[in-house]
């Protein structure tokens, strides 16, 4: 049995296999177009995991998405009736990729993939939490989902065991901790969506002092975890922007331009925010405890990558245990909803598989030796053939202790946020200068963001206050106290950007501010080779540690291809390059170009038969026009109209493909015209039926207010239908 | 017309009956722009709507 499971068409398009409930591939979209968080229809993705798995498209037998179409419709149309008339500029913009996808997702999947097998719908939460329980070490466990949104969902616990799992309350949009830390990542002048890390980065730079800002205006938080956002602060509703008008006011200056000057006072606003979101975390943690009995914690959604909540989590130990889904932003949902097919549609009972069921995590396609050819030969560089590991380690190891940095392809890609040693940037943590040296010169992004660390995780609590591993570098915890080294009372002093120079541990490059680290452990198991080399740079320099940045410069994503990562190498500043068993050193006349190629063009795919239909169809609907001209006696226009129908109509018939150029120019043109009356439509829907539905629903009440019953504080109970194919098919 | 199906009960079983005009309304439109977006016609049908 073979199910595909696919994410697309919000953002972080992905695929996965599962094969007789073994997961065999996975891989986010974006690593092939190039560009970051591709929402589209994830066919390269596809096309990778069948390659992967060694099967053609015909061999899927049932195709999973991962979330409630019409749910999330209703979501939107109720938001933009619910603000009318402000609503309109969200409602011209959304709705028309809505009619040509998003509510066509089975009919565009099984068009693509020409697919006549049965089509399922798992709930975004419900395949978030999936991706976390079936795929985690525990036979029970609780789950706790947060991301910006899903259909309605922003916030939901559930409790798994043994092959079936149940959300058991939400928390429902507008009310959403994702969209809160997005409002502050955009204050901050990142990008939504994709700067969130930074503001993880940045706050340990700073003091928590607006924190109680925040829990007085803008969330009221229960002693459950639940919450309420107070929305006079934020313009999410109107989908323009993240933050309202009230907003800065209460931090204390205007939003940050993007490339602003980041002062001490961001700082502590990035401090403040996380500092809520630890504390929202641990609060919501506790009363999952309570609420479900289980001992053991999955996590998952886009807020589960805050790796410091995590940390503090599992600090706090608040659970036993906490295994984190990797991929826990939207890409995971694909492999959520294939699991949530194979377990709760076809009743398939559950191996629990130890350390979990995601294989490192490195599910995405390998590397081949013909691949590695030919983009050393499109990009003019010259390898040195290594077949000899210990001797290929050996080398990698010395270039590293002498102060190299070098881009690190191998084996299989990773699937999820994070490089793992598979599509990595590797430095030596010991030198002071290497993470300002990294950031500007490698990856020419900003210099306050840290690195992470990767060890082998047989002695990773040597290195790292680690409680527990973390294969996903999901964890931000202390370096150890045996490593850290005095810190002056001058350095002590200093502040901001300051802090980055200060010698303060064994490995200042990956050693935050405040004595911290986003480790990674590393099994011999899952990544024998990484491990290797961890093990050859600790025999060498006596730190098996290395500096791991994912393979990329800033703003792109990371490296899908050898031809990929060829040119950005040359791109960096990097001066080694290992694909497989090839090491490219960098020739000294290529100096770094400090730009990657632009992302290639995917041709529109035009077929001689729809050419055919455009030249006769076309021919045809002039004629007609050009008849009923010679009917009215408008000769000229009839001349006009008859000669385009001869023009189109023969080589419609004689020669379709010659009419490629023509289809072309006339769809742009097309195009311009039809964009601006279907705007024209929509508006007029709005103004005409949905604003004074809206208005009418608003004088009842506020649309978007939840009024069921509360089980706790904003808690609201979630009743799961029986696991049946209806449950599935449908689309609600 | 499987998604005019699901609209139908998904309306009916949520009593959400205020959405009947404007899906009504809706795949008219949404028609419109999916038969020119997917129809080899479309170049001809995008200025007329």
């Amino acid at each position: 049995m073979v199910i595909l499971g696919l994410s697309a068409f919000y953002h972080d398009s992905a695929a996965a296999l599962l094969v007789d409930g073994k997961l065999v591939a996975a891989a986010q979209e974006e690593r092939f177009t190039r560009i970051k968080h591709d929402p589209d229809y994830p066919r390269r993705a596809i096309d990778a995991c069948l390659r992967t798995a060694g099967l053609a498209p015909s061999a899927v037998d049932m195709v999973a998405f991962y979330e409630k179409p019409l749910l999330k419709f209703d979501r939107v149309l109720n938001t933009t009736m619910a603000i009318a008339p402000r609503g309109l500029k969200r409602w011209n913009d959304a709705l028309p990729s809505w009619f040509l996808e998003k509510l066509r997702v089975e009919d565009v999947v099984r068009e693509q993939l020409g697919f006549e097998g049965p089509f399922l719908f798992a709930g975004h939460h419900e395949s978030h939490a999936a991706s976390a329980f079936f795929l985690s070490p525990f036979r029970e466990a609780a789950t706790l989902t947060t991301d910006g949104v899903g259909e309605w969902t922003t916030n939901a616990i559930g409790l798994g065991r043994d092959a079936r799992l149940e959300l058991l309350e939400e928390i429902r949009f507008p009310h959403s901790m994702g969209l809160l830390y997005s409002a502050f990542t955009q204050y901050l002048g990142f990008k939504v969506n994709n700067g969130e890390y930074k503001v993880m980065g940045l706050a340990p730079y700073g003091q928590p002092r607006f924190a109680d800002v925040i829990l007085a205006h803008l969330l009221h938080l229960e002693p459950d975890g639940s919450y309420r956002l107070n929305l006079d602060y934020f313009a999410f509703l109107e989908g323009q922007s993240t933050i309202g008008p009230g907003f800065a006011d209460l931090f204390g200056g205007p939003a940050r331009t993007p490339e602003g000057e980041v002062t001490q006072r961001h700082m502590d606003v990035a401090r403040s925010i996380q500092a809520v979101t630890e504390q929202v975390v641990l609060t919501q943690a506790r009363y999952v405890r309570e609420r479900t009995g289980a001992s053991q914690l999955c996590m998952a959604g886009g807020v589960a990558l805050n790796s410091v909540a995590n940390g503090k989590l599992v600090a706090e130990r608040v659970f036993d245990d906490v295994w984190i889904q990797p991929a826990a932003g939207d890409a995971g949902g694909a492999i959520g909803a294939a699991v949530v097919a194979w377990h709760h549609l076809l009743g398939k009972p559950r191996e629990v598989v130890t350390p979990d069921g995601m294989q490192g995590a490195y599910l995405g396609p390998d590397v081949h030796d013909a691949d590695v050819a030919a983009a050393l030969e499109a990009t003019g560089l010259t390898a040195e053939h290594l077949p000899d590991e210990a001797v290929l380690l050996d080398r990698v190891a010395a270039l590293l202790d002498e102060g190299k940095v070098i881009g690190w392809y191998q084996g299989r890609m990773e699937f999820g946020p994070r490089a793992l040693g598979a599509r990595s940037i590797l430095a030596d943590p010991r030198r002071v200068d290497m993470q300002p040296r990294v950031n500007a010169k490698i990856k020419f992004r900003e210099g306050f963001r840290p690195f992470a660390p990767a060890v082998p995780e047989e002695v990773a609590r040597d290195w790292f206050d680690l409680s527990s591993d973390s294969p996903y570098m999901l964890l931000v915890v202390p370096v150890s106290e045996a490593h850290r080294k005095p810190v002056s009372a001058d350095d002590a002093a200093k502040t901001g950007l300051d802090l980055l120079w200060v010698d303060r541990s064994t490995m200042p490059a990956i050693t935050h501010v405040d004595f911290s680290a986003r480790v990674q452990t590393v099994s011999a198991a899952t990544n024998p080779r990484f491990h290797a080399l961890l093990q050859a740079f600790g025999a060498r320099t006596g730190c098996p540690v290395l500096l791991n940045t994912s393979f990329n410069l800033r703003g792109e994503p990371i490296v899908g291809s050898p031809e990929n990562a060829c040119h950005t190498f040359l791109a960096s500043g990097m001066d080694a390059l290992v694909l497989g068993d090839h090491l490219v050193l960098r020739p000294p006349d290529r100096a770094p170009t400090g730009q990657v190629p632009p992302p290639p063009v995917f041709p529109r795919e035009v077929t001689t038969q729809h050419l055919r239909t455009f030249g006769l169809g076309g021919a045809a609907i002039l004629g007609t026009v050009c008849l009923l001209s010679i009917w009215r006696e408008h000769l000229p226009w009839a001349a006009v109209t008859g000669s385009l129908a001869v023009f189109l109509g023969v080589p419609g018939a004689l020669a379709p493909d010659s009419l490629r150029p023509v289809e072309a120019v006339f769809l742009r043109f097309g195009r311009v015209i039809g964009h601006f009356n279907a705007r024209v439509l929509l508006t007029l829907v709005y103004l005409l039926i949905a604003t004074p539905i809206g208005l009418l629903r608003r004088l009842t009440g506020d649309p978007l207010a939840d009024d069921r019953p509360s089980t706790s504080g904003h808690w609201k109970p979630l009743s799961n239908l029986p696991d049946d194919k209806e449950r599935y098919e449908r689309m609600f | 017309m499987k998604l005019i199906r699901e609209f139908g009960r998904f309306i009916w079983e949520g009593r959400r009956f205020w959405l009947v005009p404007i899906v009504a309304a809706l795949v008219l439109v949404g028609g419109l722009v999916v038969f020119s977006q997917m129809s080899p016609l479309s170049p001809f049908i995008y200025p007329f709507f």
